[in-house]
């Protein structure tokens, strides 16, 4: 199967073999060169723990989207940014990126709300500063996921929020 | 020395405290929340007793109870370990109300006065303020930039830098708020912020009968916003005949200001010239360094000194060997901008071998919680010079992997391997910009790894259909029918 897989810096194609021929051991051939790649550990649920690239062991860890299309790779700790393209066939295609983006913010850990710097009704922009949620005695910014009118706020300062509790919305 | 020490923390500063008090055969008693019922510092020590919070905020904070805890189990003295216990004045007043010893040095709010008169540089401040009136009336003395900084502030915590005039009243009143949510005193100063400054930290003890030992100095430089990221010693930014100004300036300062424990005296040196900037009584993660660097177990001493023992330690005892170099993991991630990354450690192998020397509580499996400090570990790497224990360093920390969590390894690794760093060229300010903290992260990428990390991508789509219901629908429909139908099922599921 070829596949397409764009990074940060760069554009790679290459084919792995058909899931049939399928074993944790085999070469890929990439810009010209062969890599030799082997599978050395998987997690419980199958997803990749350790490969062997070119006689050099590395850990991975894979973050996916909500499609669950692989979007970043680290290889031992190091954070790539990945995007599988295409995949060569005539049955399957990765579903197309979803392109509107939530207008809802929501604490990404359980912390308290320290302060708000906008109201109902202002006018943001994209990545402007919101407020500040505070965790682990660290602040952490909340920032416009996109540029918009905010809609409503439900949270307020000096409140404790869980794991993906609704601050803000914009419209 | 004591009977028995109550040790007022959690995770690796009350391990390490628990262990100094049983190495000198007190009795060691721990406070713990539930959470930490099977902590090292729990397992370790001879006693644990629970605290429970009574204003939803942790009970490690809650002076009351740790008075009680003390008061119960009968300790004659309390160690707080680092943070912000160790600078709590109600709880060092109601110790002493009790007659229960208080294993932390008090403020010497008169440190700069003191200093002055014996020749010391001063890094320009206000004394303590406590509203904004004093505010308005002294800022112009120290002018921009300038910091607010809580008397209490620690690890990265009680501190904003302030350019302009319209910067000071939020700032002023982001600090107060941010001492009066932790229940600290609200005792803030303003102190002249000085970019290119290197901090070095001069460790020093004082038993009772007035002697005075001082250890060598460690550099603290590399902080991401006032959270300390790596100390070594010796400090690389000293040089020439300043250290031999600085040490023999000390022990008359805290003979002077009537130092009765352990502190460290705080410089920024900048052109050559150091300026103090405070006297800080409490121990710190920090002083792991000066411990393997000396050969002079910090806390133990510190809880002897206090205990009222004369110091036993004679200067001659004092070691200065090679260099160390000490790195802090904390659970942040560096890609999303130090966003706190609580949770289930996966995987956790640590650098072991000759030189290297792990400090952590944690290992696989464990919970990091989102309520208290993101420090998991302290690796600490020790070599003959500083070339060579930085090249420790760099291969050690190539070594250590954790996931499950993100931690700051990543940033670690990438300043380690700046030239910046071996030219002891990192002043306190240098990861204040994102800009900078992305540029070094991307000079941990190359080309080689950009393809291996595409083939990853690749390969996980291309294993997810290992899995035995998948093989299964592969060989009726194609495997690719297979996998675009897990992938939309997986979709069902998330959404």
């Amino acid at each position: 199967m070829k596949y397409t897989v764009r990074s940060s810096v760069d554009k790679h194609e290459f084919q792995l073999p058909r899931k049939a021929e399928f074993t944790s051991e085999f070469s890929v051939e990439m810009k010209g060169k062969n890599i030799a790649v082997r599978i050395l550990e998987t997690n419980s649920d199958g997803s990749l723990r350790l490969v062997m690239v070119n006689n050099r062991v590395i850990p991975v860890q894979v973050d996916r989207r909500g499609d669950g299309l692989p979007e970043r790779v680290y290889l031992n700790g190091v954070s790539y940014r990945v995007e599988i393209e295409k995949v060569e066939s005539t049955r399957f295609k990765p579903p197309a990126t979803v392109k509107q983006v939530s207008g809802q913010v929501r604490a990404e850990l359980p912390g308290q709300i320290t302060s708000l710097f906008v109201e109902v009704g202002d006018e943001v922009e994209k990545g402007q500063t919101l407020g500040i949620l505070e965790a682990m005695k660290m602040e952490n910014e909340l920032t416009a996921p996109r540029a918009g009118k905010v809609r409503q706020i439900s949270a307020s300062p000096g409140k404790a929020v869980m794991k993906g509790d609704l601050i803000l919305e914009l419209s | 020395m004591f009977k028995k020490v109550l040790i007022a923390n959690r995770g690796l500063v009350a391990a390490n405290c628990v262990r100094a008090v049983r190495e000198l055969g007190a009795c060691a008693a721990v406070v713990y929340e539930t959470s930490d019922l099977g902590s090292a510092a729990v397992r370790a020590a001879d006693e644990a007793i629970e605290i429970r919070s009574s204003n939803g905020s942790t009970a490690y904070l809650d002076v009351n109870a740790i008075v009680d805890a003390a008061v119960m189990c009968g300790a004659d003295a309390v160690h707080p370990g680092y943070g912000f216990l160790a600078k709590s004045q109600e709880l060092a007043h109601l110790l002493k109300e009790r007659d229960i010893a208080f294993l932390s040095a008090p403020l010497f709010p008169r440190t700069k006065e003191v200093a002055q008169k014996l020749g010391i540089g001063v890094l320009p401040g206000t004394p303590l303020l406590r509203n904004w009136a004093e505010v308005e009336s002294s800022y112009a003395a120290v002018g921009f930039p300038l910091v607010v900084r809580a008397v209490a502030s620690y690890g990265g915590w009680g501190h904003r830098v302030v350019n302009d005039l319209e910067e000071l009243r939020p700032a002023w009143d982001h600090v107060a708020k941010q001492c009066e949510r932790h229940g600290v005193p609200g005792d803030i100063v303003l102190e002249k912020y000085l970019p290119d400054a290197h901090q070095v930290e001069f460790p020093v003890l004082r038993d009772h009968s007035g002697r005075v030992l001082a250890l060598p100095e460690f550099e603290t430089s590399v902080q991401r916003r006032f959270q300390k990221l790596i100390a070594e010693s010796p400090a690389p930014s000293v040089k020439g005949a300043l250290r031999g100004q600085i040490e023999s300036s000390i022990p008359a300062l805290v003979n002077q200001l009537g130092l009765e424990g352990f502190a460290s005296v705080v410089f920024q040196i900048v052109g050559g010239e150091a300026y103090l900037s405070e006297v800080d009584g409490s121990i710190q993660a920090s002083h792991s360094v000066t411990s393997l660097f000396s050969g002079v177990n910090v806390i133990r001493e510190q809880v002897r000194v206090a205990s009222g023992e004369a110091l036993r330690i004679q200067e001659e005892h004092v070691q200065r060997r090679g260099h160390v170099i000490g790195a802090f993991l904390y659970a942040t991630d560096p890609y999303r901008k130090f966003t706190p990354s609580p949770g289930r450690i996966g995987r956790f192998h640590a650098p072991m071998g000759e030189g290297i020397v792990l400090l952590s509580t944690v290992a696989a499996g464990d919970i990091v919680s989102p309520h208290y400090d993101p420090n998991i570990a302290t690796l600490l790497v020790h070599d003959s010079t500083r070339e060579e224990a930085i090249t420790r360093m760099r291969l050690a920390l190539a070594d250590f992997f954790v996931d499950g969590i993100q931690t700051t390894l990543p940033l670690l690794r990438a300043i380690v391997d700046s030239a910046d760093f071996v030219k002891v060229e990192i002043s306190t300010s240098y990861l204040f910009s994102e800009d900078r903290r992305v540029q070094l992260l991307k000079g941990l990428r190359n080309e080689e790894d950009d393809e291996i990390a595409a083939l990853v991508a690749a390969l996980a789509l291309n294993t997810d259909a290992n899995a035995s219901q998948i093989m299964e629908s592969a060989q009726h429909g194609g495997l690719l029918w297979a996998m675009a139908s897990r992938v939309l099922n997986r979709k069902k599921m998330e959404f």
